[in-house]
């Protein structure tokens, strides 16, 4: 079973991505309005909205994808609005989407996680390296001569994933990288997205919509209607049931159960969202009852 | 009364070619009238494959799908008559919309059934009304409809031809919380109100164990359960080991009685776990 329960991450820099006062507009509709958002290094950022809440726009304004239309976005201290920063912030900050098929360019596994590295001019050697180093983390050496279509969903999201890491971003964005994928393939990708942030340190920024994996992260930003209208902890912003409901999301089952519990009268902690914490706390109150 | 009845069902693709891959066998079950059916299994089941076959989009190569007795293959000039009889809405069913209007489009299958403009109309209207897709959307053109409303518009469709059963795949993929709960809510409804068949194909047991009255499970093309909710959850461990997810709560129950809390374990949703969870606790100190 994974733990991931306090653990104390140092976050080295503080706004190694940073967004001020950014406004964004389609033509006349405005998607996102006045956000003050900032992901230090090392953080494992989840963002959560239903959908036109401008998660997705957030997403493509970090690495320059999408522009301002007022306001700024800094990575690295980069102004994403400076074209001629644009190749170093995507070298930064690289980005995952949903639909595996529309992320794979070449032929052979190998060859499509050494796409961005050969574009980027690097020697050979540097280029097999960092291709090795990729498929290791995840998860997917013995498939590397394999042709990625006959992969499943999760495995080809997994050569998306490494074809970003083969750049050596420090922070990654995946819109909502499980989203077609079924259980196992979830499970293994968000295996792979949790062990590149804790175990390399790479910032995470994580768009979904499932409650679970969000439960993963170090804070959740939730958007609804282009604004910020949470930004907390997974523990605060879940034990407010009513409130998520009310922003068209949910709560993770085992919370919905918590405050079912305390509702019968069981003296439980709200803010309990790991399967693990709320057997652990069950078995304590029953050892103390005998 | 309409029952579908599979009788020894297989599919096998490329059958005789070097690279045949048999996706479906020996399958043997019937849905009956009413039920709410929940069908279970990961990538490669033959969870696809399986429902393909119920409305004749795809032919066994083994065994036979019987509609109200029938044969659906037996009598080639009966197949059409009988497939309608089934309404299969695929994944992603939005990128089949095409109409200049959604109107237009929920009546594409009613006007090919070559039935009077008043009949159509009304048609449209009930399946419009399930979906909850609100008049003033129905003169727009389906392409500007939120995610959401796209996909219950292509529903409608299929509900349009008023099916005796229908089997959707993975209705809910893609979709926000609120969209999910949505979509489940209107097919209940449905299901509810017109007490027909319905067969849904879910990767998340969570929603099966909320919505659906039974639950089938495929495992490498066969059959590995068919029985109510609570019976196949039963199997949790069984279910575990195959690499399915059971329902959370469901997960949490069996560590609890592992760890020696007397509770239920054939238990699915958060209420109910609550209930069972607080009564062993009443058990302790009473």
């Amino acid at each position: 079973m994974r733990k991931h329960i306090n653990i104390y991450k140092e976050v080295t820099v503080d706004n190694l991505i940073r967004f001020e006062n950014v406004s964004f507009s389609y033509g006349i509709n405005k998607v996102l309005e006045n956000i003050d958002l900032t992901a230090g290094e090392g953080e494992f950022l989840a963002v959560l909205g239903y959908n036109g809440s401008g998660k997705s726009t957030l997403a493509k304004l970090i690495n320059g994808i999408l522009v301002p239309t007022s306001g700024k976005v800094y990575v690295d201290g980069m102004d994403t609005s400076d074209e001629t920063k644009l190749a170093d912030i995507r070298k930064t900050a690289g980005m995952v989407f949903q639909n595996p098929d529309n992320q794979i360019v070449a032929t052979i596994v190998e060859e499509d996680i050494a796409f961005a590295p050969e574009n980027l001019g690097l020697d050979p050697a540097e280029i097999r390296t960092r291709v090795d180093d990729a498929i290791r983390a995840v998860g997917l050496e013995k498939h590397i001569k394999d042709a990625p279509h006959k992969l499943s969903g999760g495995q080809k999201q997994r050569v998306a994933i490494a074809g970003v890491l083969a750049m050596q971003p420090r922070c990654i964005i995946l819109d909502e990288p499980t989203a077609m994928l079924d259980p196992k393939g979830r499970s293994l990708v968000m295996n792979v997205i949790e062990r590149l942030n804790r175990e390399k340190g790479i910032t995470i920024i994580l768009i979904t919509h499932f409650m679970e994996e969000a439960a993963l992260a170090d804070r959740i930003v939730i958007l609804s209607d282009g604004k910020i209208a949470e930004n907390g902890t997974p523990r605060q912003v879940f034990s407010d049931r009513e409130r998520m409901i009310s922003l068209g999301l949910e709560v993770p089952p085992v919370t919905e159960l918590t405050l079912d519990l305390i509702g019968n009268g069981l003296p439980l902690e709200k803010d309990i969202i790991h399967p693990e914490e709320l057997t652990e706390a069950l078995i304590k109150m029953k050892e103390a009852a005998v | 009364m309409s029952t579908l009845r599979l009788d020894n069902v297989g599919f096998t693709y490329q059958k005789g070619m070097p690279d045949e891959k048999t996706a479906v066998s020996g399958v043997s079950l019937t849905f009956e009238e009413g039920d709410f059916v929940g069908i279970i299994g990961h990538t490669g089941s033959g969870k696809s494959t399986l429902i393909q076959m119920l409305n004749g989009l795809l032919k066994p190569t083994t065994g036979s799908v019987y509609i109200d007795g029938d044969d659906i293959w037996d009598d080639k000039s009966k197949l059409r008559e009988k497939r309608f009889k089934v309404g299969l809405v695929l994944q992603y069913p939005e990128y089949q919309l095409f109409e200049e209007t959604v109107r237009k489009d929920i009546a594409f299958g009613p006007k090919n059934l070559g039935l009077s403009d008043e009949e159509i109309d009304s048609r449209v209207r009930e399946a419009a009304g399930f979906l909850r897709i609100p008049e003033k959307l129905l003169d727009r053109s389906p392409f500007d409809l939120s995610g959401g409303e796209k996909r219950r518009a292509a529903i409608a469709g299929v509900l349009a031809m008023r099916p005796e059963v229908l089997v959707l795949d993975e209705p809910t993929a893609g979709l926000d919380p609120r969209g999910r709960r949505d979509i489940l809510d209107v097919i209940k409804n449905y299901h509810e109100a017109e007490k027909k068949t319905v067969i849904l194909v879910s990767h998340s047991m969570d929603d099966v164990a909320r919505y659906a009255n039974k639950v089938l499970v495929m495992n490498n093309g066969t059959l590995l359960y068919y029985d109510s909710v609570g019976e196949v959850f039963k199997h949790a461990l069984e279910l575990r080991e195959t690499g399915l997810n059971i329902p959370t709560v469901t997960g949490i129950l069996l560590t609890l009685r592992e760890r020696g809390l007397d509770v239920d374990t054939d238990i699915y949703t958060p209420a109910a776990a609550a209930q069972t969870i607080t009564d062993a606790f009443r058990g302790i100190s009473g």
